[in-house]
This record gives structure tokens, sequence and C-alpha cells, in this order.
């Protein structure tokens, strides 16, 4: 039973089905392309839209009017059913339009018309694309990337970046506008065909300008259909990552009137600042909020009224250039003023900050604190103020109350605002106050405050502490001793109250007990003891006499109460000291020989010899005197009218106006043409004393000079061991390209550094930079040839075979060479820049090398490097090039040298020329950036910098 | 019931029980011994891995320096190398771009060395910069402005050119005047620096400055404030993948011709 009405079931269920799929069937058909369900009429093609074909409709359907009805078009794809409707585009596709009144559709007679033809599947443009990134207008560079909207059938873009100037084309686009490569990236310009809606690698540049195009292509069209171009111009340029900030004044400052420095956060890559000032007096009495002055780049520097506005540039319109303050002037006294600052950055500053807070400040003139404030026992007395309309005064009893004065107010005249008893509060008007009224207890402890005022600030205070125990008197023991033979020294008790020493030649008193006597000493300011040297006239003391002396206590102002009554003490008469004999100096003159630390006697021309005594102490006098081949000096102790300090260290100044310069004082001194002893640790101090005197002591003066070096336009780096020459006081050129005096190094200088310091005081330049230091070389010849073996071209070759093999080269030659007058054609006659590295010794004998060709030649010797008199004609040998050994030696020579270029020895250099007019440097080496920039290439290194990224 | 079945029906209960202990024992026993397996298994299996991924590391860095190489020896700007064609295994590519912005910094300096920074293009010395430059300087842990100075000094001008020098000598113990140096530190892309010198302009015509160290070893930074700077050379970068997803990314920074101090300073 169960069986059968399953079988049942099923037969129902597949009659269901059959009737399902032929009621499916049934749906409308389409003839001739089209169909007709409910009241929607489904046109396959526009051809089918006859007139006459319909009928019901309530208005006549022809093929025009129905194209141009508003109506909504779709196509559809292959045969016309209502499951193929896709929307359409255009009039030649077919339609589905609402006619509600259209019922139905006859078939045109007999025949009924030909088939309808499948319709061509449509070909569209892609619509045009919207550019994402970058926008219109200014946009933050980062991040990376050029992108647009994805576009529905597009197969391809083209997107153009052209990075401004505009007025040049598109680097990496045609003329007939398709791209010349997808790997063109020419500077910021790129042309890319690309599938997908980005531009991801392409990064901007700050503060720069870009026009960026794009198009889509429907690539399965045939031909290609493209959309139209959308095209964005923006401006990079990076935001302001924080907000300015006025850091001074700070809100409610009151400020001098006149100029004030407004100050605020540099903002990184800001080009240009706009500061407003307004004048907000009447918004501030009103009690309204300040207002504000908007700045406009246009309005800069305008100025209305009392406000102000002030663009703050740099050259650049991107970076830090700009400072951060501004210099505020005619700020009006009693004006409240309102201040905000906006930062700006790049071309057209079309980047601005946010505006910083208002900063609100009042201009009022400054009041300093009272110079003094005294009293007597019924006042307080201060000094006047410069701009002050009055001035508060406070007194604190802290006798009576040790919690200070609370003021309730500060009355004007007679009143009293204080809180506390014995205590005063009261506000004294007029600029020219310097008193008020206030009564003292004699025997208690005050605070005394003073301050001025005027309309808009008060000054700082002036105190006073004041203990007025004046109720009664009291003695001081005032005594008195002689002291290092030339002063007064007082000491007495403590006395209650002020104080005053009086020192008088004469004990003779008027009737008021002061001193007869003008010359008077005084002093008001020690307490306990005093060591007095002379008057305060500046009149010594005089020795022989006795002195007189009283001190006196302070009871209440003028009041003085003498604490010391006569008879007064005496003290003195200060000794007369036995005179210091005079101590004198005296030798010889002498001089290095030229070459060695040998001497002989010399007769300087033009000698100036003097002394002077460390600190200068009053009573020491020196003169000294020439006597051709010797000298005299004396350091003279006057001790009868000054009290004059043992000297410890007496200086030499000697010089001569023919190359003698600096002298030296030896250890020793000899008559004889030898050196003293210990000439190499000369120096031009000497140490006397005149407690030791009277004794004469023999010293020779020694004059190092030497032949000396100078250098011009060179930075100077002294190896270890390297001892500078000393430089006469008077010097002369080496030529015209020596064009400075008195210096080792003409300008341009750099840094000078050596073991020591130049030992004769002078000048490294007129920049005077230098040090003490030394620096380890790091690429000696040697090294630079270890170099040039691994990391450069190179050729080997023979000094007769250089001009055939190495013009132009780095060339290395092994073995010893010498370049004379008959051989150095073979290097000069090369005519580009050249290195030549010798692996060994360089001798350099020719008078004049490479001076009339001046070819950029580097020689660079693994040995030494030897500069010879050849002893050619001439006072000078002339070198050009840059010369680089690792022991440079000049041989013993009156013949002076100059280089033209640069010289450099890996060690200390052996130096024997001097040159027999010892005014002019013997070595002159002229520095010139030419040798270097036109051997760059070849005499250079590179530097490497590996990181892993990842 | 008997006493003798009674016996029976214990010894059986008994029996029963030995032979569930047995089996309980042997289970234990299984499990811990493939505890044990198992763990040894894993841990040798979480160490090959390590290896493995260790050693994939290394090739990976070897690939991404290898196309280093192959990019210097090309010299091409901007033309990728395609790693695998150096090595099958590894994806990647290497490629040379210039070293030019608003920003440069410089590789380690020691106490003496200087630093050849272009101001126009090289070797043409075409296009001189023109705008505003400050140089930032003390890039050592614990570095002040009291120990580490620069010299720099601007060739300019045409042949035999011009020499301008500065000096940043925040301590002032070179004695004179004109410094630049100033105590403020900065980060200039990503590098700490605890000096800095003042805005300063280049002279007209500006080939080249030659910064000096002097006290102390340090990098340099170089900021313009002004428009990019020239380029100071080149950077290559390379990128290598492995086929299981290891990438290793390496750059080398090479200069362009640096006239080293020991040359240019006058020594002897």
């Amino acid at each position: 039973m169960k069986k059968n009405f399953l079988h049942i079931f099923l037969i129902i269920i597949l009659i269901a089905l059959y009737l399902s799929k032929g009621a499916y069937a049934q749906a409308p058909n389409c003839g001739y392309g089209n169909a007709i369900f409910d009241s929607v009429c489904i046109y396959c093609q526009t051809d089918d839209l006859q007139p006459n074909r319909w009928t019901g409709c309530s208005s006549p359907v022809t093929y025009n009017s129905f194209c141009s009805n508003s109506c909504t078009y779709q196509s559809h794809k292959g045969t016309c059913n209502f499951q193929g409707v896709t929307s359409c585009t255009g009039s030649q596709d077919a339609c589905a339009v609402t006619y509600p009144q259209c019922s139905t559709y006859t078939p045109p007679g007999d025949p009924p018309g030909p088939p309808a033809t499948p319709t061509p599947t449509p070909c569209v443009a892609p619509n045009t694309p919207t550019f994402n990134r970058p926008p219109d207008g200014v946009f933050n560079p980062s991040p990376d990337g050029v992108n647009w909207t994805d576009e529905a059938r597009a197969t391809s873009y083209r997107i153009k970046v052209n990075k401004d100037p505009f007025t040049t084309s598109n680097s990496c686009a045609n003329s007939d506008g398709s791209c010349k490569s997808n790997s063109c990236a020419a500077d910021g310009d790129r042309c890319r065909d690309v599938s997908v809606s980005e531009l991801s690698s392409y990064s901007y540049q700050d503060n720069t300008k870009y026009r960026v195009t794009v198009n889509a292509t429907n690539g399965v069209c045939t031909p290609d259909k493209t959309s139209g171009t959308a095209e964005n111009v923006g401006h990079a340029c990076t935001p302001f990552f924080n907000d300015p900030t006025i850091s001074s004044p700070t809100y409610n400052q009151i400020v001098e009137p006149g100029s004030y420095t407004v100050q605020w956060n540099t903002l990184s890559g800001a080009g240009r600042y706009v500061l407003a000032v307004n004048d907000i007096t009447s918004a501030v009495n009103n009690g309204t909020t300040p207002q504000s002055l908007d700045c406009t780049a246009t309005g800069a520097g305008e100025q209305y009224a009392n406000d102000h506005c002030y663009l703050i540039n740099s050259n650049s319109t991107t970076g830090n250039g700009t400072p951060s303050e501004k210099v505020v002037p005619d700020l009006v006294h009693n004006r409240w003023y309102s201040m905000k600052v906006q930062a700006f950055r790049c071309d057209g500053w079309v980047r601005e900050s946010t505006k910083s807070p208002a900063v609100r400040i009042l201009a009022c003139n400054a009041l300093s604190a009272p110079g003094t404030v005294g009293n007597t026992s019924t006042t307080v007395t201060w000094s006047t103020v410069s701009g002050a309309d009055g001035y508060y005064v406070t007194v604190n009893d802290t006798t009576s109350n040790a919690n200070g004065v609370v003021c309730n107010s500060y009355p004007t005249g007679t009143g009293n605002g204080a809180q506390g008893p014995n205590d005063l509060c009261r506000k004294v008007t007029g600029a020219n106050s310097t008193s008020t009224n206030f009564t003292f207890n004699c025997s208690h402890t005050y605070t005394i405050k003073v301050w001025a005022y005027n309309e808009c600030r008060e000054g700082p205070k002036t105190q006073k502490n004041l203990a007025t125990n004046w109720c009664s008197g009291g003695s001081s023991n005032l005594e008195c001793d002689i002291q290092n033979n030339d002063s007064l020294h007082y000491q007495w008790d403590p006395a209650p109250g002020t104080t005053w020493l009086q020192v008088s030649e004469s004990n003779a008193l008027n009737a008021d007990g002061s001193f007869v006597t003008a010359n008077v000493y005084n002093d008001w300011t020690a307490s306990t003891s005093v060591v007095i040297h002379d008057y305060p006239n500046g009149t010594p003391l005089q020795r022989g006499i006795p002195y007189y002396a009283r001190i006196k206590r302070s009871a209440a102002g003028s009041q003085w109460i003498p604490v010391v009554p006569p008879p007064l003490p005496t003290c003195g008469p200060i000794p007369t000291p036995t005179l210091y004999p005079t101590i004198g100096i005296q030798g010889y003159l002498k001089r290095y020989q030229k070459s060695g630390p040998s001497c002989t006697n010399i007769t300087p021309g033009g000698l100036n010899l003097s002394l002077s005594v460390n600190g200068s102490p009053q009573g020491v006098t020196t003169n000294c005197s020439n006597n051709g081949s010797s000298y005299t000096c004396n350091v003279i102790f006057n001790n009868q009218a000054f009290s004059p300090t043992p000297a410890q260290s007496v200086t030499l100044n000697a010089t001569s106006t023919d190359g003698y310069a600096p002298g030296y004082w030896a250890g020793t001194s000899t008559s004889s043409n030898s050196c003293p002893a210990n000439p190499d640790t000369g120096t031009t101090t000497l140490n006397v004393n005149a407690a030791a005197g009277p004794y004469d002591i023999a010293r020779d003066i020694l004059f190092k000079t030497q032949g000396w070096i100078k250098l011009r336009n060179a930075s100077f780096a002294g190896n270890s061991g390297t001892i500078l020459k000393d430089i006469p006081s008077s010097v002369t050129a080496f030529d015209a390209d020596d064009n400075c005096g008195r210096f080792f190094i003409c300008p341009e200088a750099g840094l000078g550094t050596a073991q020591s310091p130049i030992p004769s005081g002078f000048p490294w330049s007129s920049r005077n930079w230098g040090m003490a230091k030394t620096f380890t070389k790091q690429l000696t010849p040697s090294r630079f040839y270890d170099y040039i073996k691994a990391r450069k071209n190179y050729v080997t070759t023979t000094l007769p075979n250089l001009v055939q093999d190495g013009n132009g080269k780095i060339n290395v030659i092994s073995g010893n060479i010498t370049i004379d007058e008959g051989n150095k054609q073979q290097v000069t006659g090369l005519t580009l820049p050249t290195v030549i590295i010798v692996v060994g010794h360089v001798t350099i004998s020719a008078g004049q090398f490479n001076e009339v060709t001046d070819r950029s030649i580097a020689i660079l010797a693994t040995g030494d490097l030897n500069i010879v008199d050849n002893g050619g004609s001439g006072s000078t040998q002339e070198l050009r090039g840059i010369f680089f050994g690792e022991h440079v030696v000049f041989d013993s020579s009156e013949r002076a040298v100059k280089i033209t270029g640069n010289l450099v020895s890996a060690d200390a250099m052996s130096f024997g020329r001097e040159r027999d007019e010892l005014t002019q440097p013997s070595l002159f080496i002229y520095n010139q950036p030419r040798y270097f920039v036109d051997l760059l290439p070849l005499l250079s290194i590179s530097t490497y910098d590996w990181r892993q990224l990842q | 019931m008997t006493g003798v079945n009674y016996s029976k029906k214990l010894r059986k209960i008994l029996k029963n029980h030995k032979s569930g202990q047995v089996l309980l024992i042997t289970i234990m026993l299984i499990g811990v011994v493939l505890t044990v397996v198992l763990s040894i298994t894993f841990t040798s299996r979480t160490e090959t891995q390590l290896t493995k991924l260790e050693e994939e590391n290394q090739k990976a860095l070897a690939a991404a320096e290898a196309g280093i190489e192959a990019a210097l020896k090309s010299g091409i700007v901007g033309s990728p190398i395609d790693l695998k064609t150096l090595n099958q295994d590894f994806t990647g590519t290497a490629t040379i771009s210039n070293a030019s912005g608003t920003s440069f910094i410089s590789p380690y300096l020691a106490d003496g060395q200087q630093y050849t920074f272009y101001l126009s293009n090289y070797p043409d010395f075409s296009s001189p910069f023109a705008g505003n430059l400050n140089i930032r300087y003390g890039s050592a842990s614990g570095q002040d402005c009291g120990t580490v100075d620069l010299e720099i000094v601007i060739i300019n001008g045409a042949s035999p050119y011009t020499r301008t020098p500065y000096k940043a000598n925040v301590s002032g113990s070179w004695g004179g005047a004109g410094n630049i140096g100033q105590t403020t530190s900065n980060t200039l892309d990503g590098v700490n620096f605890a000096c800095r010198t003042s805005n300063f302009a280049a002279p007209a015509n500006s080939l080249f400055m030659l910064v000096r160290v002097i006290g102390a070893g340090t990098k340099l930074g170089f900021n313009s404030t002004g428009g990019s700077f020239n380029i100071q050379g080149k950077y290559v970068t390379s990128t290598a993948s492995s086929p299981t997803g290891v990438t290793k990314k390496v750059q080398l920074f090479q200069s362009y011709p640096q006239i080293p101090s020991d040359f240019y300073v006058t020594s002897f």
C-alpha cells in the first residue's frame, strides 16, 4: 500500500514537471525578434519596429518616434528572450519599452518577413577613468604611486606623468602620443601602457608639480575603442606635521615698549612664516576676546594703526632656512597686542600650516628696583626709579610679627593698610618721591621693601633688613698693625648698627669730634676689619708718620655715636724699605747657521729689544740697550714710591728688520761663534726675583730663524716630528702669488695642525684656525699603489716610454728615477692629466719642472722624494704638479723652491733649504685645486657603503 | 556453595585481575615509547626546518649579493637585471639608481678623513647646485659637538678654481672666528646627529665640497633647503627570493671619485 502510494506520488510529480515544462515552453516567443510579455514590448532590433505591426497602443508606434522617446533602452544578446536582456546604449540596438496599452502583436502579412538575423555583439569604449591619485591641486607626495578608477571593458590604460616644467614635453612619450618604452624613466616623466589601474612604483618629489593623464582602451574591439582622457594637475608638497606655537612671549607676558623679538617653533620644511600682531587694547578694556588679525601674503608688511603683519621668508620654498623669529617694533606703552603665526611652504606657498594659538601681551615700560633703601629712625628712604609713577612701601616689624607683613590695602599719604601691629603698607605717589614716614623701634628687627609702579606694572622689590639695636651705646676694641710694610691693618669688635672707620694723618679734632684734616680715609662697608693701602683718591699712605683712627656706629639715620673715644689709637709709622738693586741681563746676539743647529754671532739690523714683566707690577721697569753684537737689559725695582711684588717672569721681545726674529734666551752666554748651552730649549721668558737681587744674569739671545716655509690656499697637517720654522718679524713676498703678510698660510687658509703650535706665536693664517694635533696617514703612496692594483686600471711603463704608454693614465714605474734638465721632457711631454707612481725613489733636480706646459701631473714615490738643487741659474727652483713621497727631502742649498700644486710627505720632511734673504720664505707651496680637478678620475678613490635592508 | 567452588572462583578472579594489570602496564609502556619517539621526531623535524631556513637565508643573501656584482658590471642606471639569469633557483632584480635628492648620508668617516660632496654634475661639472644647505655631523652614539669638528672647503669658479673654507668648530678649539657649527640634535634620513652647521649657500658655480672630519669619526648628513642635490654616486639595490619565499634585499652605495685628505691637505 505504501509502495502504491509512492508510485502515485511519483507519477503526480512527473506530471507536474511535464506540465511545468509545457508552461515554460509556452512563454511568449520572439516573432521576428520581438516578444510580448504582459505590457512590455521587447524589440530585438529596430528594423522590427515597423509601424502598423502593433495594435492596442494608445499612440502610434513608429520607428522614428520610438527612438526619440525617452525610453529605457535595453539590448539583448542572441535571440530575444527575457532572460538575456541587458542594458544598451545606442539607438541601433534593440530596446524594451513599456507601453501599457500594447497588448497584442499582429505579425505582418504573408510573407511574414525575413527571420531575424543575430545582432553583432556591440563593442563599446570604456568610460573615462577618474584619477584617485594624484588629485588636482596640492597633495602630499607620500605615499608613492599613481592610480585611477578601474573602468569596465578596459583592457589597458595609457598613463602619462609629466613633471614640471610643463613647457617641455613628456620625455617618455612620442610626438604621436604613444609611449616610447614602458621602461622609460626620465626623471619625473613616465609613459606606460598598463593593464591595471595604477602606476605603483612612481615616487613624487617634494615641491614639484605634476600633470597626469590617463585613458582607457577596450582592446577587444577591432579597432580598439578608447575612452576620453582624464587629466589632473597636482602640486606635490609635504604637509606640515606639527603646528606653529609662539614660544616667546608667553600669554599675558608684559614686555617693554619698542621692539620685541617674537619667537616660535621652527616647522620642518617651512619656507615662509606670516606673523600677525594686532593691537587689541580696546578689546581688552571691553573685556571681549582679542580679535585675530588674518594676514595674507598680499597684506604682508602693511601696518594698520598699531597692527603689524610680517612675512619672514627664506631663499627657498622648502627647508628650514627661515628664522623662526621676528623683531616686532613700535610696541607702544600700555597697549595690549595679540599675535599669531602661520607657516607656508612650496612654490606659490600653496601649503600652509594651521595658525598658532593667539598670544596676548602687554607693552609696558620697565621698572627697575630702587638702587638703595635706607632709613632714619622715623623715615624710610629710597632712590628714585626711571619711569615710575610712585612707590609701594612695606615695613615688617619681624620682632612683633615674624609671619611677615600682610597688607589689606596700600593707602596713599599717611594711612597704613598693614594688618599686623607695627607694620606698614603704603603707596607713595609721585615719580620723584624718595621717603615716607615711619617710626622704628630702637631695638627691633625690620624688613623693609620698596618697589616702584606705573600704570601697567610693578617693578622689582628692593629689600633692606634692619636691626635697630641703637637703644644703648657700646664699645669696640680698635687695633692696628703694619702689614707688608706698606699697609695699615685695622680690626675691631662687631658693633651694633653700621660701623664707620675713619683714618687721619692728624689727631686734631673739631668740636663735634670730627677730624680737622680733609685727608681722611673713610670706610663704612667693612664690619670688623680692613686693610688700607692708600687713600680713596689714590694717594699712597705716607711712610714715617703715625696714623690716627676712630670708629663710630650709626644710631638712627645720620646720628652717629663714637664707640672709640679719644685718645685715638695710633698706627705706624710705615717703615721705609731698603732699596732693591737693579737686576741686569746681558749676553751676545747669535743665530743658527743656515744648515744645522750650529751658531754664529750676528749684528742684526734694526734690532729692537724690549722686556715685559708679568702682571706689570707697580714699581718695576725695564730697559734694554743694543751694543751691536751684544745687549744689556735691566729690570729695575723702585720700592720707594711703590711696593713692587717680586717679578717672577720677564718676557723678551727681540725683532729685527732684516729677518732675524724672534729671539730666545739661551741657557748660557759665550762670546765665541758657537751655540750657547741648550739652544733648542731657548725661551722668551726668564725668572727674576726682586728679593734675590742684586745679581746679573748671563743669557745670549739666539735667533733661531732658518729657511722658513709658507703656504697659500691650503690646509696643513703637520706630521709627527715636523718642526715648523719661525717666521721673521719682517717678511717679503716670495713672488706675486704670495699675497699675504706674516702668516704661515695665506688666504684662503683652512685648518692648520701640528704636533705642537707654531713656536713664535704668530698666527697660522689671517683666520688663525689651528690646533695641536697630528693625523695618521691612511693613504700613503705605497697604500695608494696597492689600491690602484686592486681597483683601478693602470699601465706599467718606464720613464722613456711614459708619453707613449701612459698619457692620461695611471702609470707604474718600478725602480728609482731621476728627473733632470736632460730628461724632464719625458714627463712634461704628456698632454693629458697623468698619474705617475714610482715604486722606488724619485729625484727631481730640474731647476724648472713643468713650468711651461703646466700639465696636470701627479708624481708619487713609494720611497724618498728628493728635491735637489741642480746648481742652475736663478735664485728659485719651481715645480708644478702634485708631489707625494713617503719621505720628502730637500737638500741643503740657498736656492728657494716654489711648488705650484701640492706637496705631501708621509712623514716628517727633511728640509735643508735656506735662502740668503731670510725675510722671504725658502719654500712656497701654492696649493692649486686645478690639478686635483683635472686628475679626479685618476688620483682618487671610491667609497662604498653596504647595507642589508631585508 | 562449597569451599572448593569458592576457591576456584577466587583463583579465576585473581587470574583475571593479573591479566588486566599486565594489559594496563603494556598500554602505558607503549604510550611512553610513543611519546618519546614522537618528541624526538618533532624536535628533529623542527631543527631540520630551522637549518633549512638558515640555509635558505644564506643562499638568498648570496644571490642578492651576486645581483649587486652583476649590476655593477653592467653599470646601466635604471635597467634591472633579472636574478634568474644568474641563478635559476632565485627570482628578483638588481637595479642601479642614482644617489640624489634633497638629503644624503655619507659613509662613516674616521678622524682626519674627508668626503668629496659634489655640488655639480660629475664629470662635466654642469648644473651647479644653487640652493642653501647644511651639514649634519656627530652621528656616533654619545658624541657631542665639543669633540667632533668639520673643515669644509668648497671648490668653485673657473680653472684654476677658487677655494672657500668654512669651519664647524663649536668648542672654539681651533681659535679664530667664522664658526658655522651649532649644537642642534636632529635626525636626517633615520640617522641621528648631535650637531649641524647653519644653513649656508654654496658659492656660485661650485664644483664640489671637501668636508674633513676633525676630532672623532662620524657620518655626514647633507641636507638641502632648496632643491635636489646633484648625483653623488650610485645605489645598487638587489632583491633575491627563494622558491620558499625567503627574501633578502641588499643595497650598495658607490660614491663618485673621492679626493683623499691625505692627497689634498699639504703635509710634511
